[in-house]
């Protein structure tokens, strides 16, 4: 496990984030240097608007940094282009987002396949791997529900399991617990954690809740836009 | 993949019953109407009926005559004059047929009055004209000459002058002249107007002489070839005739003679232009057909594009996922397309089953005399082409917002 954990799975040099409108500069983030080991599990903290959701953003390739250099699993990314980072989120990324962003108008199932439909995968697979992913997280017999006719402790769980479907190097969670009470998210953080333990997961989640992030490995402090480890 | 476009099509169209019900009504109407004058439109250019041959002859309905002081001028059907002294020296067609419009044709059956449309005619215009003889047979060039009272009659019409007996050999009285029925052909569609009538007879058994000196009345001329490839010399003979070598009966009151031998589409478009020169305008008609037809699809385009817009901001989460999990923004505008043009169908396809409905409804109570509305091929072929430009039209501009969509703000729920 030690040797494994010698890997880099993240690497941000010097991010810079900044915001213009009109005449007003931002500054969002500012020198965020960061490494995250494969099979490591971090937390990122922060009061709001420090930064943080940003810098997820920017880990997750939804948003490009302005200034400076990120790696996902070795690969420098070169290109902010639509269709290049769209492919690397679709094969090294898994998000958890608070508020689940499920499509209410599809099924349990058809929610946990969307990444795989991006893939070249046949449905007969995309629907083996969705069932694997949905049975990880306790859901197996839920299948054929829709998001509205569940908790929102099993909205996340359906939320997880469309993460892992693909088997991302690299889970992003956005507060997964933000929007439940403490026992359901008591629930979704074992979840992660045997992710983490049991399957080698990296994890990086952003939480408010300093008993949550007590939990992990490392916790990675947010202030201004500038981390303070 | 596709399955789950149409999945997602599906259950966007549900989730606003009121709203979809009212967009699909726009496209259904629209189409409808759409397909409803495309089939009109196909019966005239490519009828079924005796005109079936119509890419092989060219027909003279229109004359326009002026003035040598080019005060005054004369627009109207041509005239028998016209045509025996003028149309008749034409050297390039190998048949060509004189006869009149339809005009109204009076009989008292036991007491009672009943309209049906006469029309005179020539031997010739049996042959051009393929009519569809239930019984009997046309009259001859002999009959013709010698104007012998013989008429040929339509279903309809035997059925209304002699009910159920045999209609052949009987006699009937129209507009006071007593005929011999001699052939029963099929009923004729309105839409074929140098056919369509309810009885034909010689225009030898005309009760007087005096139809000889109109220059502009009534009167019609087709021109035949059996090779439609001759029909362009045809028409440039017809027009140099008239341009230079025109027999007026009185060269200073009808000094210049203008007409044209046309196709259907030339035809149409000269009597609807109006056009008082040689060219028919058949280019002007084509464009202000699609300028109709773009403007009319305009409108419920603009809707759809409005409602598509809306659509996406309600859901702008779906596409932040979509994105997030890795689609591109090629891949949302395709599903996007896709997902419209499945909606459209839907609207197409019952526009598709209203135009049918009218056009039986048309065809079963009569309302265009004759008229045989099958849906061709082609008018297949227009609804569906209308349709899928129809959902390329109002999907294209929604698609293209959306992909211009921050992922991150996508997921924050707005533009």
């Amino acid at each position: 496990m030690g040797n494994i954990k010698e890997f880099n799975m993240l690497i941000l040099e010097d991010i810079n984030k900044t915001y213009h409108t009109d005449k007003i500069e931002t500054i969002a983030l500012k020198d965020i240097n960061l490494k995250v080991k494969k099979g490591e599990f971090i937390s990122i903290m922060g009061p709001s608007g420090c930064g943080k959701s940003t810098l997820l953003n920017i880990m997750g390739l939804l948003d490009a940094p302005s200034k400076g250099q990120i790696q996902i699993s070795g690969g420098k990314i070169e290109s902010y282009q639509d269709k290049h980072v769209a492919g690397l989120r679709n094969q090294k990324i898994g998000f958890i987002f608070q508020s689940f962003h499920l499509i209410q108008d599809l099924r349990v199932i058809d929610n946990v396949e969307l990444p795989l439909l991006y893939r070249k995968i046949t449905s007969k697979e995309r629907r083996r791997l969705a069932n694997e992913a949905l049975a990880k997280v306790g859901l197996k017999a839920r299948t054929d529900h829709f998001p509205a006719q569940l908790s929102g402790g099993q909205q996340q769980r359906v939320a997880i399991a469309r993460a892992i479907v693909g088997k991302p190097d690299l889970l992003l969670a956005d507060e997964p617990t933000g929007n439940l009470d403490s026992h359901m998210g008591n629930e979704i953080m074992q979840i992660l954690e045997s992710l983490n333990k049991d399957d080698d997961t990296t994890i990086v989640m952003v939480t408010h809740d300093d008993e949550l992030a007590q939990r992990t490995e490392r916790i990675v402090r947010v202030y201004d836009g500038q981390l303070i480890q | 993949m596709f399955k789950n476009y149409l999945l997602t099509a599906w259950k966007v169209l549900m989730r606003r019953k009121v709203f979809s019900f009212i967009s699909l009504f726009g496209i259904s109407i629209t189409l409808a109407i759409l397909l409803i004058l495309s089939t009109m439109l196909d019966n005239f250019l490519y009828p079924l009926g005796p005109e079936k041959s119509n890419q092989n002859f060219l027909s003279i309905n229109r004359l326009t005559i002026t003035s040598k002081d080019g005060d005054s001028n004369w627009s109207s059907r041509p005239g028998y004059k016209f045509l025996a002294e003028n149309v008749a020296r034409l050297q390039s067609p190998e048949k060509m047929s004189f006869f009149t419009g339809f005009k109204q044709g009076t009989s008292f059956i036991s007491g009672e009055k009943i309209n049906n449309y006469l029309r005179r005619t020539d031997a010739s215009y049996w042959q051009i004209l393929d009519f569809n003889f239930i019984k009997g047979r046309t009259f001859t060039e002999e009959e013709f000459n010698s104007g012998t009272m013989v008429a040929v009659i339509s279903e309809t019409t035997a059925k209304e002058l002699f009910s159920e007996q045999d209609p052949l050999k009987q006699s009937f009285v129209v507009n006071n002249q007593t005929f011999q029925v001699i052939g029963v052909v099929k009923d004729i569609s309105f839409f074929e107007n140098i056919a369509f009538s309810d009885i034909w007879v010689p225009y030898t058994t005309a009760p007087s002489t005096s139809y000889k000196a109109g220059l502009t009345s009534g009167w019609g001329a087709i021109l035949y070839h059996s090779n439609k490839n001759m029909l362009k010399e045809i028409q440039s003979e017809y027009i140099n005739l008239l341009k230079e070598d025109f027999i007026s009966p009185d060269p200073e009151n009808y000094h210049t003679a203008v007409s044209g031998a046309d196709t259907p589409i030339e035809n149409l478009a000269r009597n609807i232009i109006n056009s008082k020169t040689y060219k028919s305008d058949a280019d002007k008609l084509i464009t202000l057909f699609i300028v109709f037809v773009v403007a009319f699809m305009l409108l419920p385009s603009i809707n759809l594009i409005n409602l598509n817009i809306s659509r996406i901001m309600e859901r702008s989460s779906e596409i932040g996922v979509r994105k997030a999990f890795g689609a591109s923004t090629s891949q949302l505008v395709l599903q996007f397309i896709i997902e419209n043009i499945v909606i459209t169908a839907i609207g197409g396809v019952i526009g598709l089953l209203i135009s049918w409905f009218v056009l039986v409804q048309i065809e079963i109570n009569n309302l265009i005399p004759g008229g045989h509305f099958q849906f061709s091929l082609n008018t297949y072929l227009y609804g569906f082409s209308m349709i899928f430009v129809f959902g390329l039209i109002s999907g294209a501009y929604p698609a293209y917002k959306m992909s211009k969509l921050h992922p991150v703000a996508a997921l924050k729920g707005g533009a």
